[in-house]
C-alpha cells in the first residue's frame, strides 16, 4: 500500500474518532486534534506533496473556518477559552505554562535567526508550461524553398485520414522519428527520463506519460511546440531555458505528425479535439500548403 | 427460444465461464507477451532482430548490446567467459545502466520483465546448452555480500592493490580513466574503442556505484571488454578494499547535480589552482550534456560534468573549474566540417580543447535570461573562453550561436590560468566584480542582491568536439553570498524572542487579574445536568 492512502486511512480513522469522542474530548482538545491531525496530513500525508503557494491558501482557509467554528456559538467559544484560561490562571498548570513561554518566544528566536543567514536556494523559475499558441504558424522544412501554414487552432494531424494500413505505417515512422531525435529527453519510455535530463533540466521535459499533457491539448498544438521548440515559446514560458530544438530545422511536416501519431499510439492516449472556432462551425479544417 | 428453466441456464452458462477461465492457456502466451515487450520497449536499440541495429543505435555511445548469436555479456555474477543468470539479466533490465541511454525498466511489471529475459536469452543457443547453462551460477562471494565497515586502513589496503594490479594502467594513478593504455583499448570484436571509465564519476558507472556493485565488477570482469575478472587473483577481502578505494575517488553516495555556486566573501583571491583556500570554497557539480539542439548536433559528450567553485572580494571574484578530460589536446584543426547527424565515433581528432563560461551581460536580463545557447539577439551574453591552441583567456560576446564576437582588446580583462594533471583541467578565472565596459560585460555589483545565471560550454578536441559540436549545461546560478555579521544577528534574534515574552508575559498577568467569568447559562445547565 502506498504512503499516502497509509496516511489517508489513518487521518479518516482519526476523523471518526474525534466525530465519535468529541463531547467526551472536550472543543479545545478536538478542534486542536483535528487541526494538527489536519495540517500534518496535508504536509507530509500527501506525495507528492502539496506545493506551498498552495499548502498557504488551504492554511489560511482551513484557520478562518476553525475560528468560525469556534466562535459559532457563546457555549463553543467559552468551552474552548476555559482550558487555556485554566493553565494561565490555575497554580496547578503552571509548569506547563513556563514550558510554553519558553517554547515560543524561543522559536521566534530561532526562525529570526535562521531568517537572517543568507540563503542559497535559487529564485524559483516560474513559467506557463503550456502557453497559449498562436493561431497558425509558417513551417519551413530543412532544405525546403516553399512554406506551409498550419492552423494551430484548429488543424489537424492530416494523417489521421490514412486508411488503417498507412496509418500503421506512418506510426512506425514517426517512432522511428522519436528514437532517432527525441528520447534523449524525453525518455524511452515517454517518461522524460531520457539519460541528459539531469544537464537539461529545469525545467524537465514534457512527460507524455502524463495524462494531464498528451489527452488535454490537441495534436496541432504539439506540432507548433516541436516545430518551433524553446525559442518559439511566448516570454511567460521562459523560451530561453527551454531546450527543446525548433524541429523544423530537422524534420519534415510528415516526420512531426507520425511522431505525434507514434506518442498517442504508444502512451494509449487520444487527442483532444478541435474545438471549432467562431463562425467556423462546420468548415473543414483550414490546414495545408498554400 | 424460450428458457425453460433460467437456473440451469445460468448455472451451465457460470459452469461454461469456469471451464473456460481455468483451462490451461496456451504455453504460446508467455513468449508471445514476451516478445510484444522486446518490440515496444528493446528494438528501437537492439533491434528487430537483436541485431542492435534499430533506429537509435547509431546515435548512442556506447553503443547497444547485441543479443543475436551473443551470450557473453558485461553484467553478471557469474564466473569470467560465463553465462549470466536470469536474474543478472534481471537486474541490468529493472536498473538500466548508468551513464548510457540503458534506461531502468522497474515500470514496467516485474513478469514483462522475466518476460524481456526470456527473449534476450532465445537470441542465442547457448542458453540451451546443458553445459553452459548449468555452469552459469552466482560465484559464492557474490551471493548476499555485505561489504565491511569503510576505514583508512580499508582504502590504504585498497590503494596498495591498485597500485599492485596497475589499476592504473587504464584508470589512471586518480582513477580518471586516463592510464597510459587509456587509448589503446578495443572490445572483444576489436572495432569499437573502449573508454576505461572514470572512477571519479561513480553516477556513470555501468554495473553500479555501490561498494558491493564494484566488488561484482572486480570479482567477474565485464566479458567483452579488456576489464578482466579478478576472482581468482584478488582474495575477497582485499577485493572489498579494492572496491572501497575506486568509490572514495568519487563524491559521495546519494550527491545530486547542483543548480547553484556559492561564492563566500575572503580577504584575498586564493593564490593559484591548487591553494589551500579553494579547500574552504563549496564545490558545484553541473552535469553537462551535448548540443542536441541546433545543427551539427552531436550526440554524446566527452566531458559529462564540471566541478565549479568560486570565491570573492570587495573587487574581484574568482572561480576555479574542474572538468575530466582524458587526453589533452591542443590541437590545431579548427577548419573540420562536420555533418549534422553524425552517427560516427571521432576519436584522435586533432581539434583545441576549450571551455567557456557564459553570463547574461545585463542585470536585468537575471530573469528573463538570454538563450542558454551563446544567447540572441535581444539578450547578449558575455563569454569568458578558453583555447587550448592559443592558450588564451578571451572575453567574448554572444548574440545566438552564429554570431560570437571577441571583445576588442581594451575590454579584455580576464586573469586566470588552465592547468592539466591526471585527467582533469583545472582552471581558475579571476576578473573585476565591476567592469568600465558594461555595455559587454556582466557586473557583480552587490554581493547577496542577487542570482547571476550562470553556463558552461566545454570541447574535448581530440574527441571531435569542435564548433557547436561540445557539451553544455543549461543555465545555472552562481550566488554571491553576503557576509554575515554572526553576533550582530544573534542579538537581533534573541531580541524578538525577548519581545516574544514580554506580550506572552502581559497576557498572562492581565488574566490572572480578570476575575473568573460567570459560566454562561447553556454550559451551567449543562453542569447541572452532569452533576444530576
Amino acid at each position: 500500500m502506498s504512503p499516502t492512502a497509509m496516511a489517508t486511512i489513518a487521518y479518516a480513522l482519526l476523523l471518526v474518532v474525534l466525530l465519535v469522542a468529541r463531547r467526551r474530548l472536550g472543543t479545545f482538545v478536538s478542534v486542536t486534534a483535528f487541526t494538527v491531525a489536519t495540517l500534518a496530513y496535508m504536509q507530509a500525508g500527501i506525495d507528492p506533496p502539496i506545493p506551498w503557494s498552495a499548502m498557504r491558501i488551504f492554511l489560511a482557509v482551513f484557520l478562518a473556518a476553525m475560528l468560525v467554528y469556534i466562535t459559532s456559538s457563546r457555549q463553543m467559544a467559552d468551552e474552548f477559552w476555559a482550558p487555556i484560561r485554566r493553565t494561565i490562571v490555575d497554580n496547578r498548570r503552571l509548569p506547563i505554562l513556563v514550558v510554553i513561554l519558553l517554547v515560543i518566544p524561543g522559536v521566534v528566536a530561532v526562525k529570526a535567526y535562521r531568517s537572517g543567514l543568507p540563503s542559497s536556494v535559487p529564485p524559483p523559475k516560474n513559467r506557463t508550461v503550456h502557453p497559449a499558441p498562436p493561431s497558425t504558424i509558417t513551417f519551413t522544412a530543412p532544405g525546403a524553398t516553399e512554406s506551409s501554414t498550419i492552423d494551430v487552432i484548429a488543424g489537424n494531424n492530416p494523417l489521421r485520414a490514412l486508411p488503417a494500413d498507412q496509418l500503421a505505417a506512418k506510426i512506425v515512422h514517426g517512432r522511428k522519428v522519436f528514437y532517432e531525435n527525441c528520447f534523449y529527453c524525453h525518455g524511452d519510455t515517454l517518461a522524460a527520463d531520457g539519460h541528459f535530463v539531469d544537464a537539461v533540466k529545469p525545467p524537465i521535459p514534457a512527460t507524455f506519460r502524463d495524462p494531464a499533457v498528451l489527452p488535454m491539448l490537441t495534436e496541432s498544438f504539439f506540432f507548433w511546440r516541436i516545430a518551433k521548440g524553446g525559442p518559439g515559446l511566448p516570454e511567460e514560458a521562459t523560451p530561453f531555458d527551454s531546450t527543446m530544438p525548433q524541429w523544423e530545422k530537422f524534420l519534415t511536416e510528415d516526420d512531426i505528425w507520425s511522431s505525434l501519431l507514434f506518442l498517442y499510439d504508444y502512451a494509449g492516449y487520444v487527442p483532444r479535439a478541435n474545438e471549432p472556432a467562431h463562425g467556423a462551425a462546420g468548415a473543414p479544417p483550414a490546414h495545408g500548403a498554400k | 427460444m424460450r428458457v425453460r428453466n433460467p437456473a440451469l441456464a445460468v448455472a451451465v452458462a457460470l459452469g461454461a465461464a469456469l471451464v473456460l477461465l481455468a483451462a490451461p492457456r496456451p504455453a504460446l502466451a508467455d513468449a508471445q507477451r514476451g516478445q510484444a515487450a522486446y518490440d515496444k520497449y528493446c528494438s528501437q536499440c537492439h533491434g528487430a532482430d537483436g541485431k542492435a541495429d534499430g533506429p537509435a543505435a547509431p546515435f548512442m555511445l556506447p553503443r547497444p548490446r547485441i543479443f543475436k548469436g551473443n551470450s557473453a555479456y558485461k553484467f553478471r555474477s557469474t564466473a569470467s567467459g560465463e553465462l549470466p543468470t536470469d536474474a543478472d539479466l534481471l537486474r541490468t533490465i529493472t536498473l538500466g545502466i548508468p551513464g548510457t541511454s540503458m534506461p531502468s525498466f522497474a515500470s514496467l511489471t516485474k513478469e514483462e520483465r522475466a518476460d524481456l529475459v526470456d527473449v534476450v536469452k532465445a537470441f542465442s543457443e547457448d542458453f540451451e546448452d546443458p553445459t553452459y547453462v548449468q555452469a552459469a551460477v552466482t560465484l559464492p562471494e557474490l551471493v548476499d555480500p555485505k561489504p565491511p565497515p569503510i576505514t583508512a586502513e580499508l582504502l590504504a589496503k585498497g590503494k596498495e592493490i591498485y597500485q599492485a594490479n596497475k589499476c592504473w594502467q587504464c584508470h589512471g594513478q586518480e582513477g580518471r580513466g586516463d592510464g597510459t593504455s587509456w587509448n589503446e583499448l578495443k572490445d572483444k570484436w576489436g572495432d569499437t574503442i573502449i573508454l576505461p571509465a572514470n572512477l571519479a564519476d561513480p553516477a556513470r558507472f555501468r554495473n553500479g556505484s555501490g561498494i558491493a556493485d564494484i566488488f561484482r565488477t572486480f570479482t567477474t570482469g565485464l566479458d567483452n571488454t579488456p576489464m578482466p575478472a579478478y576472482a581468482d587473483s584478488i582474495a575477497v577481502p582485499d577485493r572489498w578494499a579494492l572496491a572501497a578505494y575506486v568509490r572514495s575517488f568519487g563524491p559521495e553516495e546519494g550527491r545530486e547535480p547542483d543548480e547553484v555556486v556559492v561564492a563566500r566573501r575572503v580577504e584575498a583571491l586564493p593564490a593559484g589552482s591548487d591553494d589551500e583556500a579553494w579547500n574552504d570554497a563549496p564545490r558545484a557539480r553541473f552535469e553537462m550534456f551535448p548540443n542536441i539542439v541546433e545543427p551539427p548536433r552531436l550526440y554524446w559528450a566527452s566531458v559529462e560534468s564540471c566541478w565549479v567553485q568560486a570565491a570573492y572580494t570587495d573587487t574581484e571574484l574568482a572561480l576555479r573549474i574542474q572538468w575530466d578530460d582524458r587526453s589533452q589536446s591542443k590541437g590545431s584543426d579548427v577548419a573540420t566540417t562536420y555533418p549534422d547527424r553524425d552517427g560516427a565515433i571521432h576519436h584522435g581528432t586533432d581539434h583545441p580543447d576549450q571551455f567557456a563560461v557564459q553570463f547574461p551581460v545585463r542585470e536585468k536580463d537575471i530573469e528573463k535570461r538570454p538563450y542558454f545557447l551563446f544567447g540572441d539577439g535581444r539578450r547578449p551574453v558575455s563569454l569568458w573562453w578558453w583555447r587550448a591552441d592559443t592558450n588564451a583567456l578571451q572575453e567574448m560576446n554572444g548574440k545566438g550561436s552564429g554570431s560570437l564576437t571577441e571583445q576588442p582588446g581594451a575590454s579584455q580583462s580576464l586573469q586566470g590560468e588552465v592547468t592539466f594533471a591526471d585527467g582533469r583541467y583545472t582552471m581558475i578565472l579571476r576578473r573585476a566584480r565591476t567592469t568600465p565596459d558594461a555595455k559587454n560585460d556582466v557586473q557583480f555589483p552587490a554581493a547577496g542582491s542577487a542570482f547571476v545565471p550562470m553556463a558552461f560550454h566545454a570541447w574535448d578536441g581530440y574527441r571531435g568536439e569542435l564548433g557547436l559540436r561540445h557539451s553544455m549545461t543549461n543555465w545555472r546560478w552562481i550566488y554571491l553570498e553576503p557576509e554575515v555579521d554572526g553576533g550582530a544577528l544573534l542579538m537581533r534574534s534573541a531580541g524578538a524572542g525577548f519581545a516574544t515574552l514580554l506580550v506572552l508575559l502581559a497576557v498572562v498577568i492581565w488574566q490572572r487579574r480578570k476575575p473568573e467569568p460567570a459560566p454562561a447559562p447553556a454550559a451551567a445547565m449543562e453542569d447541572a445536568a452532569a452533576g444530576a
